[in-house]
This record gives C-alpha cells, sequence and structure tokens, in this order.
C-alpha cells in the first residue's frame, strides 16, 4: 500500500523525497484522510512539476528572444558601421573596419540563431530553412573579411581571394534574408512591417549589386547601394527591437 | 541572506508552511516530528501529502534547509531567512489578533 502510494509521485520528486516520506508512512497506520491527502500530495507534486517545467522552457524561449533581438540590433549597427568605414577609408584602417564588420556578423548569427529558434515553434520547417541559407552565407562572409583583413593579396579558397568568398557569403546572406523576412510574415511572431521591409532591402541591394537597376550613373550605383545596405541594417535592427520588445504571454503563446 | 518577501505565493500551503515554520522554530525535526509537533500545538492532524507538498516549497524557497539524513528519517532546520519571514507572519497575526479582539470588547462591552 505504502509503496504505490509512494510511486503515484513522479520520479524526480521521489528522488528527492522517496526515503523520506515513505519513512513518514511507515511511522503510524495510515487511516482514510492520510491515504486522501497522500493522493492528494501526488497530484500536487506532478503539477508543481509540470508547472516548473513550463517556466523552465518559458525561460528559455524569452532568453532566446533577448539574445536574438539584441544581437540583430547591435549586431546589424555594428555590421553596416564597419562596412560605411572600410569604405570610407582612404587611411589604410580598413582592417580596423573590417573586425568592426565581424563582429556585426557575429551578432547577426547570434539574432538569425535566437530568433529563428524562437520562429521554430510558429513554422518549424520554413523557421530552420529561412535560418540555414542566411547563416551560411554569414559564415562565408566572415570567412571572406578575415581573408581581406589578413591576407588581402592572396587566394584564400581555391582561386577565389577574401574580397570573392565575402561577395559570395553576401549574396547568400542576401538571399537568406528575403527568406527570413518571408519565414517572419508567415509565421506573425515579430514586427511584419519589418520583415516586409528586410525582404525588400535585400531584393534591392541584390538588384543593385548585380546591376539589374538598369542605372548606369556608377555614382548613383554607389548611393543605391548604400542606401539598400542601411535600409537592410536597419530592418533587421527594426526586427530585433520588435523582439526584444515581445512580452512574456505572447511570445509562448501555442501555435 | 535574502530579504523576506511578503508574497511567498504558497497558495494552499500557506497555512501548514507557517505551522512546519513554527513547528521548526525551536530546532530541526524530521518529517514525522514535524507531523506530531503540529498535531500536539493545534489539535488538527497535518497530513503526510500536504507536509510534503509544503516542505517542498519551503525548501524551494530557500526557508528551510535539510540536514544529512539520520537512517532514512531527514530532518530540516529553519534558514536565517526563514526565521525573518516566520517572525514578520507571526508579529503580523499578532496585529490583527490582536485588533479582532480589540473590536471584539468594544462589541461586548
Amino acid at each position: 500500500m505504502i509503496g504505490l502510494l509512494v510511486a503515484l509521485y513522479p520520479a524526480p520528486w521521489r528522488r528527492r523525497y522517496g526515503e523520506e516520506f515513505r519513512a513518514v508512512l511507515e511511522s503510524r497506520p495510515l487511516g482514510p484522510f492520510d491515504v486522501a491527502d497522500v493522493l492528494l500530495g501526488a497530484v500536487d507534486a506532478r503539477l508543481a512539476l509540470r508547472l516548473a517545467d513550463r517556466v523552465a522552457e518559458h525561460g528559455g524561449h524569452l532568453a532566446m528572444l533577448r539574445i536574438g533581438g539584441f544581437g540583430a540590433i547591435i549586431g546589424a549597427a555594428l555590421w553596416f558601421i564597419g562596412l560605411a568605414g572600410g569604405s570610407a577609408a582612404d587611411d589604410g584602417s580598413d582592417t580596423v573596419w573590417l573586425l568592426v564588420s565581424m563582429l556585426g556578423s557575429v551578432g547577426l548569427l547570434l539574432a538569425l540563431t535566437g530568433l529563428s529558434g524562437f520562429q521554430a515553434h510558429r513554422e518549424p520547417r520554413l523557421a530552420w530553412a529561412a535560418f540555414g541559407i542566411p547563416a551560411i552565407g554569414t559564415v562565408v562572409s566572415l570567412v571572406g573579411m578575415a581573408g581581406m583583413a589578413f591576407a588581402p593579396d592572396e587566394q584564400i579558397v581555391g582561386t577565389w581571394s577574401g574580397w570573392g568568398v565575402w561577395a559570395l557569403g553576401l549574396l547568400t546572406t542576401l538571399i537568406g534574408s528575403i527568406l527570413f523576412g518571408i519565414a517572419t510574415i508567415r509565421a506573425a511572431v515579430f514586427s511584419r512591417r519589418a520583415a516586409i521591409a528586410l525582404a525588400g532591402s535585400a531584393v534591392a541591394v541584390i538588384a543593385v549589386g548585380t546591376g539589374s537597376t538598369g542605372v548606369a550613373d556608377q555614382a548613383v550605383q554607389r548611393i543605391l547601394a548604400a542606401a539598400g545596405l542601411a535600409a537592410f541594417a536597419s530592418s533587421w535592427m527594426a526586427l530585433g527591437v520588435s523582439a526584444v520588445r515581445r512580452g512574456p504571454i505572447r511570445a509562448v503563446a501555442p501555435a | 541572506m535574502k530579504k523576506p518577501d511578503s508574497n511567498l505565493e504558497l497558495g494552499r500551503f500557506a497555512e501548514p508552511s507557517l505551522l512546519i515554520l513554527v513547528s521548526l522554530s525551536d530546532g530541526p525535526k524530521h518529517g514525522y516530528a514535524i507531523m506530531t509537533d503540529v498535531e500536539a500545538g493545534t489539535g488538527r492532524p497535518l497530513g503526510p501529502g500536504t507536509l510534503y507538498a509544503a516542505l517542498a516549497r519551503l525548501e524551494e524557497r530557500g526557508l528551510i534547509e535539510a540536514l544529512e539524513p539520520v537512517e532514512r528519517r531527514r530532518p530540516y532546520r529553519l534558514t536565517a531567512l526563514g526565521a525573518s519571514v516566520l517572525s514578520e507572519q507571526l508579529a503580523s497575526i499578532e496585529a490583527f489578533a490582536k485588533l479582532g479582539l480589540r473590536r471584539l470588547g468594544a462589541q461586548h462591552r
């Protein structure tokens, strides 16, 4: 009888209190009041365990959300500052700006991980597909930037120079960001405006970068590219802000 | 040491928890000793399920701590935080009881 009553409690509870609880039950004859009380206690222990699991899971989601949000805000800002600084620099400080941009890329990787992980609870397949491509693109561009910073005149992957690898990584990141924007719009977890802006600005940068805009003037092309990249970084930052601002209740609402 | 928190969210275990804290206020006791002590002090039985549900909550909130088991029985003792919370709660109950008695006295005068 006592063994059966103790077995009604969840395993983690039994591991902690089982032996002493059994000793208490064996200390005196059990009456109907005691049996009913133990049954209620077992129900309570199971409910408390479920609640603790949910709180832990909830905390994990929110931590991912915060990491992803701040990663997007800080990462996108550093990434763009590094790019802009590197483009404007003519005093040999390229390496410093590249390192700033690399730090930004690491932040964007954190953002992709945190925000995709969070969105994955709503749109698992799409979210993880939208995570994979930009994440790979960001890693490739990081390798390219490292090549540009530390081996600027060398071919770092096959016949590819650091700049070539970076450009390939950036293109992949932009394509992936379009997917990420679509995933965000469909999941409706973060700001839809920011998601539309992200996808739109990524399309615009690709169009400018591949010369698909029909603009011949190089100065205008540079302005368009800078504007597109600024809009792209701003969209990531806006997504980050919407992620950080999300309240805990809606953030864990079931799909 | 943590500050005493009046919002301990002990729910329906608030009363048994208070009884357990009072029972431990004169020294460590194991589960069965707490049960008999509470029964002797209040005249009401404290069921083993309720006892351990409350013990688990009190331990989780750092108001009591488990000592090394003696054979299969594990004694518990009040922590500094637990003593502080108990003192605060008893003072609050005392003030409330005095208010009630004062009002009752005024009505029957």
